[in-house]
């Protein structure tokens, strides 16, 4: 077999072809490497958070496994939020975002604002799906949002609140036996709406207690030990051990690295019924300088000092006046988007090695009791009954974390493509565009293969030289043409012809006419030139 | 590939899709989903072209003007339907489709063979080659078409149209000093009977006269006389600017007509005959005779294309040591865009051989194509004139030959000095 030498292959790139095979190959390398940069931040397998589907410490599946316990579908959006538009009873549903990792793709759309078209959306969700959730919570729905240095800033704006986005220091409930990063949030009611409501335990099932008796409504009535159909929504209130009902209002919430609401959004407002319940201690501090201390100052005054509290940590929102419409939509913000993972959540599964090894344990806490109350107040009836409808469902948000599947992130990317176009009314209103823009293409460009023919074509090469008609048409040419047929007749050389004397040419020529046309130089009109012509045609033959 | 039907189809399929996901209409949904699917299935039972052809030529070489007779015979060896399946023979554009067509849409069951019969007039001379077969099939709901090629090409010379000028060459004025083979009253290779001779070693035994032996007991053998040949030299002017005219008539069109009659009418009565054409380089046919050199000559005529210009003079002087002694020499050229024709045509002359110049009228060539004003016409005419006076004066035999007039008739119009 020949191998190609060097002088050949240099050959080959230099010629047409080979730049031609080089600058397509740079190409689709260029392309090539292009897409798997995009491609491989989706394809890539990512650490999961606050995942409702992951065992991990720091997901939720205990959340999870005990909802599923009492009975209640759980499910995900992997998509988008806007989802939340299709649900048909958002009575029964509770929306649940924890931690909110990736910001949204910025996609236009329309605006009620004289911008009319806004093209870059805020952070973590986009407008349409905030608005999608906002009208889930108009609905009747109930949301969860817990989330501390996250994206969650977008939806909380909606409801008039604002995450600080700082981690907040407490100097007094910080837990000693762990670090202080865990700091605890100690709410001695959780139905004190406003300084004004008084204790308003009645808007949750699981302590409506009308008569005051000790014992919830919906068991009264039940005889000797209740069963766990008896308990529906509230068996996490029960000891089977004591074999008492635990009718306590207050929690004593371990956060984890928490942040706050800023001072200036989460204050108490009943007009828009928005209530503060949890809130840090007056000696706790915000790093508003972000250098990962606590630098105490005098508070608000000295510019490279923490904030000093107390701040809102936990906020709730009804649609209703002091929530006492159970049918009405209610908002759940607290600023620490771990307080459900199962390190915190599930303190027997912490002990008992599930999760793995802890240097440290959690206390054990009441923030299952305060997750499970919320999704009892969401979805357990407050008649007495305590009946639960066969629509109840928690859905979590999975939108927003990373997936851990292969290609789950492009999967999810596709899928909220797709839901943003049929959802959106910008989106909608490109799709429409963009399918008129492909149908247009198809009608004109698309075309169907030729039906084949023989075409007899002899290709026309017709040829001549145009430009020289015009100088055979001029006096001169005409005169030389002249002189070389007479010339040719007197069978002379060139030499010998030159040298001829005038009078002697005259002699040969013998046509006065012609031999005026020799001899003058003058211009001739085409009248004259045609006779020339006729007269040089016929001399020869004479 | 798709076709505009199922781009349509495909296209509203997703579009029904995605607007009844819009409007939350199922129904909506479920029609398009039922089109995408009705693409899908369809383009799992598509055909094939998975054929045998086999195509049959009445000749692989014809004259000018003549027909080709062409069969193709389609067989499907696969166990499938090849579905709708179109088969189309390629055939040079330069042919004529007289009957029948190059074209069939068939659905050959398994095993089952079919035939495509046309006849193609062939009004250039050139080297052609018919095929490849291309072949494209489709679905039954003509969703989908795949087209591919069978490689399969007949190659075919079309030679130049060849006349018949025997009487114009003997009523003509040309020298009648090469009249084909004549003996020479010498020994040697030839055809009529010289002498008896002893037989000498070397002899062929097919020259021993087997009844001298027989009835003298020696070996004797047959002597024959000697075969005077004479060598015609027929240089013919391929230029580019051979090309004036039309496609049909143009000086190199006509010009490789009368070479291969004139080579077809010495070739018959033995003579040797070179050809030599010159264009952007000189193409040489050494002088030889029999059907041999008359097909070489055909085939070299049928592929010349008018470029380049290499002037006459380079021809000569590049022939002159292969030129015979006196040997004749027809030089077929337009005479146009070249200096060197008048000392070339003087030399050759000169060096005793009769030139005899066959001149297609470039002029009037022209004038088939362009609006020559007439005053122009009349000047170039006198110009061309004169340039054939002055050959005619070298002692060549100038023919000025007009586009409507017949070879034969033109070789009667022998112009001299």
């Amino acid at each position: 077999m020949a191998v190609p030498n060097l002088s050949s292959v240099g050959n080959w790139l230099r010629s047409p072809s080979g730049k031609r095979m080089i600058a397509l190959t740079l190409f689709y390398l260029t392309l090539g490497l292009l897409f798997s940069t995009v491609a491989g931040t989706y394809i890539v397998r990512s650490e999961v958070h606050q995942s409702a589907y992951g065992e991990d410490w720091n997901d939720l599946s205990s959340f999870r496994a005990d909802i599923k316990e009492q009975g209640i579908t759980t499910t995900s959006i992997v998509s988008s939020p806007l989802l939340l538009e299709e649900i048909q009873s958002p009575r029964d549903t509770v929306f649940v975002v924890s931690g909110i990792e990736r910001d949204t793709i910025s996609l236009p759309r329309f605006s009620a604002d004289s911008s009319v078209i806004q093209l870059v959306e805020g952070l973590g969700y986009s407008t349409s799906e905030i608005e999608a959730i906002s009208n889930f919570v108009e609905r009747g729905g109930t949301i969860v949002v817990l989330d501390d240095f996250g994206y969650a800033q977008g939806l909380a704006d909606d409801f008039g609140l604002g995450y600080s986005g700082h981690q907040l220091y407490d100097t007094q409930t910080w837990d000693p036996d762990l670090d202080f990063n865990y700091v605890w949030l100690n709410i001695t009611n959780g139905f004190n709406y406003s300084s004004t409501s008084g204790s308003r335990t009645n808007t949750n099932p699981c302590l409506a207690d009308a008569d005051s008796d000790g014992t919830p409504d919906f068991l009264e009535g039940i005889l000797g030990v209740p069963t766990s159909s008896d308990l529906a929504l509230c068996s996490h209130r029960w000891d089977s051990i004591t074999a008492t009902y635990n009718m306590d209002p207050g929690y004593d919430l371990l956060l984890n690295q928490p942040s706050a609401f800023d001072k200036d959004s989460a204050g108490e407002n009943a007009d828009d019924n928005l209530y503060p319940i949890g809130f840090s201690t007056q000696d706790a501090y915000l790093d508003t300088n972000n250098d990962g201390k606590l630098t105490v100052g005098f508070s608000g005054t000295d510019a490279g000092s923490d904030e000093q509290g107390p701040f809102a940590m936990y906020v709730k929102y009804c649609r209703s006046r002091n929530c006492d419409n159970p049918d009405s939509g209610r908002a759940y913000f607290v600023t620490d988007g771990s307080m459900l993972v199962n390190s915190i959540y599930d303190t027997e599964g912490v002990e008992s090695g599930v999760y793995g090894e802890f240097n440290k344990t959690p206390d054990s806490n009441d923030n299952r009791r305060w997750a499970l109350d919320l999704i009892a107040e969401a979805l357990m009836s407050n008649d007495g009954n305590g009946s639960i409808s066969e629509e109840a469902q928690v859905i979590f948000d999975e939108s927003r974390h990373q997936q851990p599947s292969f290609m789950g992130d492009t999967y999810n990317l596709l899928y909220y493509i797709l839901i943003y176009f049929t959802n959106d009314w910008m989106a909608m209103l490109l799709m429409f565009l963009g399918l008129f823009v492909l149908f247009e293409f198809i009608i004109i460009k698309k075309l169907d293969p030729e039906p084949w023919r023989h075409v007899f074509s002899i290709i026309y090469y017709g040829y001549g030289d145009s430009r020289r008609y015009e100088y055979y048409g001029r006096a001169n040419k005409i005169k030389q043409i002249l002189l070389t047929r007479v010339r040719n007749v007197n069978s002379l050389t060139r030499e010998e012809f030159d040298a001829l004397p005038a009078r002697e040419l005259q002699k040969m020529v013998n046509d006065p006419v012609l031999v005026k046309f020799i001899f003058e130089d003058r211009r001739y009109s085409m009248e004259e030139i045609i006779a020339v012509i006729k007269r040089i045609k016929t001399w020869g033959r004479r | 590939m798709w076709t505009r039907k199922a781009s349509i189809l495909g296209a509203g399929g997703v579009s029904l899709v995605l607007v009844g996901m819009m409007m939350s209409n199922f129904q909506m949904m479920v029609f398009g989903v039922a089109f995408v699917a009705f693409l899908a299935v369809n383009s799992w039972i598509t055909g094939h072209g998975d054929i045998q052809v086999v195509r049959t030529l009445s000749a692989d070489n014809l004259y000018k003007g003549d027909d080709l007779y062409v069969e193709l015979e389609i067989t499907n060896p696969s166990w499938r339907r090849t579905q709708q399946l179109e088969i189309y023979d390629n055939i040079p554009h330069e042919m004529k489709l007289r009957s029948g067509l190059n074209y069939m849409r068939v659905n050959l069951g398994p095993g089952e063979t079919t035939r495509v019969r046309y006849v193609l007039r062939c009004p250039l001379r050139g080297h052609y080659s018919i095929g490849p077969i291309s072949i494209r099939y489709r679905d039954s709901f003509n969703l989908f078409s795949q087209e591919m090629y069978v490689d399969h090409r007949s190659d075919l010379i079309v030679f130049p149209q060849v006349r018949e000028i025997e009487e114009a060459m003997v009523r003509s004025r040309t020298p009648k000093m090469y009249t084909g083979a004549t003996t020479l009253r010498t020994p040697g290779p030839g055809t009529e009977f010289f002498s008896l001779r002893e037989y000498v070693p070397g002899d062929p035994f097919k020259i021993i006269n087997w009844k001298a032996f027989a009835r003298t007991g020696q070996l004797i053998v047959n002597e024959k006389c000697r075969d005077a040949v004479t060598d015609v030299f027929i240089l013919v002017d391929s230029r580019d600017i051979s090309r004036i005219g039309t496609v049909l008539k143009n000086p190199l069109e006509v010009g490789t007509v009368a070479a291969a009659s004139l080579a077809s009418y010495f070739i018959k009565r033995r003579d040797s005959v070179a050809l030599a054409v010159y264009d952007e380089r000189l193409s040489f046919l050494p002088p030889d005779t029999g059907d041999k050199q008359y097909f070489k000559i055909l085939s070299s005529l049928a592929g010349v294309a008018p470029k380049g210009a290499m002037p006459l003079q380079a021809v000569t002087n590049a022939l002159s040591s292969r030129f015979s002694r006196g040997s004749p020499v027809f030089i077929i050229s337009a005479l146009e865009g070249d200096g060197t024709t008048i000392p070339a045509i003087r030399d050759l002359a000169g060096r005793g051989h009769e030139v005899i110049i066959l001149s297609p009228s470039s002029v009037d060539f022209e004038r088939l194509v362009s609006r020559i004003p007439r005053t122009s016409y009349e000047v170039l005419k006198l110009e061309r004139q004169n340039r054939l006076t002055a050959l005619a004066g070298f002692g060549a035999r100038v023919i000025d030959w007009m586009p409507d007039v017949e070879l034969s008739q033109a070789l009667l119009q022998v112009k001299m000095g």
